[in-house]
């Protein structure tokens, strides 16, 4: 704990020290490497391309990650991520694109289904890094790749893998292969798409294929139409689409999914931005809904969000695994409504202040389904203690209510994220985040006549503590290195009379073209 | 070892922070909330993202391949159920049930790894009985303790290879 602080502390004042100068940006645009606090996967997206035939674009991605874990036990994975995309290559009337993206991994730990109830003889096999840490690695045991590998962790996976005909065919796109959908949930199908552009009034979508999971058989197949239409003078754009699931079991995981949106844009430039969007879906039985804006008041440096969402009735019975809101696993998701809103108020170019509010309430009690207040905040500091430099200081609370036989929960996370742009070949991030969690170990109220053990339903006041830094640097145009180091410590394990600190180091290397 | 990789690390830092100018290649929409609009905004105008995000690779980046920070250990081990209960739309965006069922199959809770946690005998401390799923029930899949069926999904069957009886 204390060495790296220490580390931290020493990382931080370089920070501090070292000179920089303004990445060029609009307002209070984030470096380039801001997702790196939300994720720290470090895939760079491909460079210019190299020519393919007269017109066509040819990009190339290799990304090459190697992670050791550290705590209780060692691990360590290694993990290769592959991309190709070809666009604009002209034929006939058209043109062709080719996507692919796909990945493949190696885990120093890849026995599998070897975990045991009795911990001893699973951390004795190898077959889990620490006993009780062992969901982390069955997920990956039940990769439908590895299942069918057996004992190999390949962990292989394709993420896309599709050509599209564009205008190939007068006014027609076509695709075929791995695909994402041009709907509003972006269903991932193997299968083909019909787009049809033959006027400015509407567009229309027409596909069918099979759901894609990497977890298990869906045993599901789909097909669906969507239409859009938009209306450029109103700024105004309609869609509708439909989309049936049929499962190999039938009765009710045969599942409808309508929906319809409607978004209207009012946009003056320099003045203001913002979008008013208004959902509505049925997924089974259930009927749900949304409405919401988000606007940027360039003028008054003011961005608000505002939303409410809610769901009418409830999905009795079965549902299609792929739209399932897990009804199989916390019961049919009981009717809600929820809603809030966010503010962020710039003042000067160097501070942004922000707050939020969100609140969901529940009509009937279903085990998966509790109300809550969140509050939620963030100070940025754009530029102030150093140039070139991006600090978010963050808050966020949940109050999780009573209710019936369920006990209150809360959450508080605190922390910050700093990132800085050193030159247009390095950044560097670091960031920590603080959690902590209040809650019984069985969220269900004790019934004492029963004799239930005391101390497991003893209320729970648990912390984690997240530290994380780390850089990238792109020494020449087409190589860009990354590395992380994520230090966790977790009060849960430390109650179980484990090793609380866990660390873990992750470099990739990106081949870009 | 970890001392090691951040020596090297903020070496290599050091020899490059001579070079000048920095562009910015994100538009202004990418703040620091975009994190939370980017979604409505996606929804509105996909074809807009694509224009940059040409090849998705992205948002598969975060919504597929690689865990969120957010994960952190303890998320993983225990308060990712609390959290799926209190708005379960949010892991929605980037997880269906079947991923969650995979590792519900054979990943069990810390309760599970206690002392007798499989004696069926109601007095024994770390018996099962004495857990939520003691309170009264007429039907399995009906029952208030709920906590138990997110993983095991049918009504259970003793190590005899009977139907566990029910309260
Ligand atoms: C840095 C990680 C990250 C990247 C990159 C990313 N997302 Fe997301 N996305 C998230 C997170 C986190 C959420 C959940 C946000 C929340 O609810 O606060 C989300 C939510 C969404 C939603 C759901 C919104 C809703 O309310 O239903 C959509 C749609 C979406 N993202 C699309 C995309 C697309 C398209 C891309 C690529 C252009 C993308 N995302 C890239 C992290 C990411
Ligand atoms: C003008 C090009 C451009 C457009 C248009 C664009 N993005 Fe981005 N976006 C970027 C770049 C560049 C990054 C940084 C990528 C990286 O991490 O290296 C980025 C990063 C992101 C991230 C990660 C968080 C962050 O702020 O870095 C999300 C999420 C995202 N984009 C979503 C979207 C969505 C959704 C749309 C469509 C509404 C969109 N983007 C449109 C260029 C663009
Ligand atoms: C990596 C393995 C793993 C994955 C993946 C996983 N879980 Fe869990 N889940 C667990 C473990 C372990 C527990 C037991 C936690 C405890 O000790 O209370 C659990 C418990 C739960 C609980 C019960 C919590 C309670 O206190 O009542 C819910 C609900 C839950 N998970 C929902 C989900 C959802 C939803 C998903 C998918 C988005 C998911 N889980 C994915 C391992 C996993
Ligand atoms: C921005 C997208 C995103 C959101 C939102 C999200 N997750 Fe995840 N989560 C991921 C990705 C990506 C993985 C890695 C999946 C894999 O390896 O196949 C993951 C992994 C997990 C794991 C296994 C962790 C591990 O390290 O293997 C659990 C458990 C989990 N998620 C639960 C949840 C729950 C519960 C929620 C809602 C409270 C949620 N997630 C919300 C993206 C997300
Ligand atoms: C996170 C998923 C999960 C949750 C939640 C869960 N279990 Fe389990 N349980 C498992 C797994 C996995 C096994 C091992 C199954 C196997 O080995 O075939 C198991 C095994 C058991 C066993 C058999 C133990 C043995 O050694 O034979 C009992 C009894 C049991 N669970 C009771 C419960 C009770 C009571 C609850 C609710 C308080 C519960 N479980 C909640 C995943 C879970």
């Amino acid at each position: 704990m204390r060495k790296s602080l220490i580390n931290l502390i020493t990382v931080f004042s370089l920070f501090l020290a070292l000179p920089a100068f303004a990445y060029v940006g609009d307002a209070y645009v984030t470096p380039d490497s801001w997702s790196k606090h939300v994720n720290a996967n470090g895939i760079k997206a491909s460079l210019n391309g190299l020519d393919f035939g007269d017109s066509g674009i040819l990009k190339i991605g290799l990304t090459t990650r190697a992670t050791m874990k550290f705590g209780e036990d060692e691990d360590w994975s290694i993990y290769q991520y592959a991309r190709l995309r070809l666009s604009d290559a002209k034929l006939g009337q058209g043109t062709v694109n080719v996507n692919l993206n796909m990945r493949g991994a190696y885990d120093s730990l890849p026995s599998i289904g070897g975990s045991t109830m009795d911990g001893i003889s699973a951390s004795q096999q190898g077959s889990s890094y620490n006993q009780f840490y062992d969901g982390l690695y069955t997920s990956r045991k039940y990769d439908e790749y590895t299942r069918l590998n057996g004992h190999y962790d390949g962990n292989f996976r394709i993420y896309q893998a599709n050509v599209e005909f564009k205008k190939v065919v007068p006014y027609t796109d076509i695709a075929a292969g791995r695909i994402y959908l041009n709907n509003l949930d972006m269903y991932k199908i193997d299968g083909g798409s019909l787009h049809f552009d033959t006027c400015d009034y509407f567009k229309l979508d027409v596909y069918g294929g099979l759901p894609v999971s990497y977890y298990s058989n869906l045993k599901t197949s789909v097909v669906g139409a969507a239409l859009e239409v938009p209306i450029a003078v109103s700024g105004t754009k309609i869609r509708a689409e439909y989309n049936y699931f049929m499962h190999e079991d039938g009765g009710d995981f045969n599942t409808h999914v309508a929906k319809g949106r409607i978004d209207q844009n009012l946009n003056f430039p320099d003045i203001i931005s913002s979008n008013i969007y208004l959902e509505g879906a049925i997924v089974g039985k259930a009927m749900l809904y949304e409405a919401g804006l988000d606007a940027n008041i360039d003028a008054s440096r003011t961005g608000v969000s505002a939303y409410i969402a809610g769901q009418y009735d409830k999905n009795t019975g079965d549902i299609n695994p792929y739209v399932s809101m897990y009804e199989d696993m916390l019961g049919g998701s009981s009717e809600y409504v929820m809603g809030g809103v966010m503010l962020t108020q710039g003042i000067t170019d160097y501070v942004i202040v922000g707050v939020g509010w969100e609140t969901r309430f529940n009509f009937s009690e279903a085990y998966g389904d509790r109300d809550y207040q969140r509050v939620f905040g963030n100070v940025d500091l754009v530029g102030l203690i150093h140039k070139n430099n991006y600090l978010s200081l963050i808050v966020d609370w949940y109050d999780v209510a009573e209710y019936k036989r369920q006990d209150s929960n809360s959450k508080v996370m605190g922390g910050f994220r700093m990132t800085q742009v050193f030159t247009d070949r390095i950044e560097g991030w670091v960031g920590v985040n603080v959690q902590n969690y209040q809650y019984r170990n069985s969220p269900i109220k004790s019934y004492p006549q029963y004799g239930e053990e005391v101390l497991n339903l003893s209320e729970r006041n648990e912390n984690t503590t997240m530290a994380y830094i780390g850089a990238m640097y792109r020494p020449v145009d087409w190589c860009v290195l990354q590395l992380d180091y994520t230090y966790e410590y977790a009060d849960l394990f430390k109650s179980a009379d484990l090793q609380p600190d866990i660390h873990t180091v992750s470099i990739w290397a990106n081949f870009i073209w | 070892m970890k001392m090691k990789l951040l020596i090297i690390g903020l070496f290599s830092l050091l020899i490059a922070s001579v070079t000048l100018a920095v562009d910015s290649t994100k538009p202004s929409t990418h703040n620091s909330t975009w994190e939370k609009q980017h979604g409505q905004a996606a929804k509105t105008n996909m074809s807009e993202c694509l224009m940059c995000h040409e090849e998705r690779s992205e948002c598969i980046a975060c919504h597929e391949d690689t865990a969120p920070r957010s994960h952190t250990v303890t998320f993983v081990n225990k308060t990712h159920g609390l959290e799926a209960r209190w708005n379960r739309t949010t892991c929605q965006t980037c997880h269906k049930q079947d991923f969650c069922d995979s590792c519900h199959e054979t990943a069990y809770p810390m309760s599970h790894a206690r002392a007798n946690f499989a004696s069926g005998v109601q007095t024994d401390p770390g018996s099962h009985c004495g857990t939520s799923c003691v309170i009264p029930v007429g039907n399995w899949s009906n029952t208030p303790a709920k906590n138990c069926i997110v993983c095991h999904k049918t009504r259970p069957m003793t190590k005899a290879g009977a139907l566990h009886t029910m309260k």
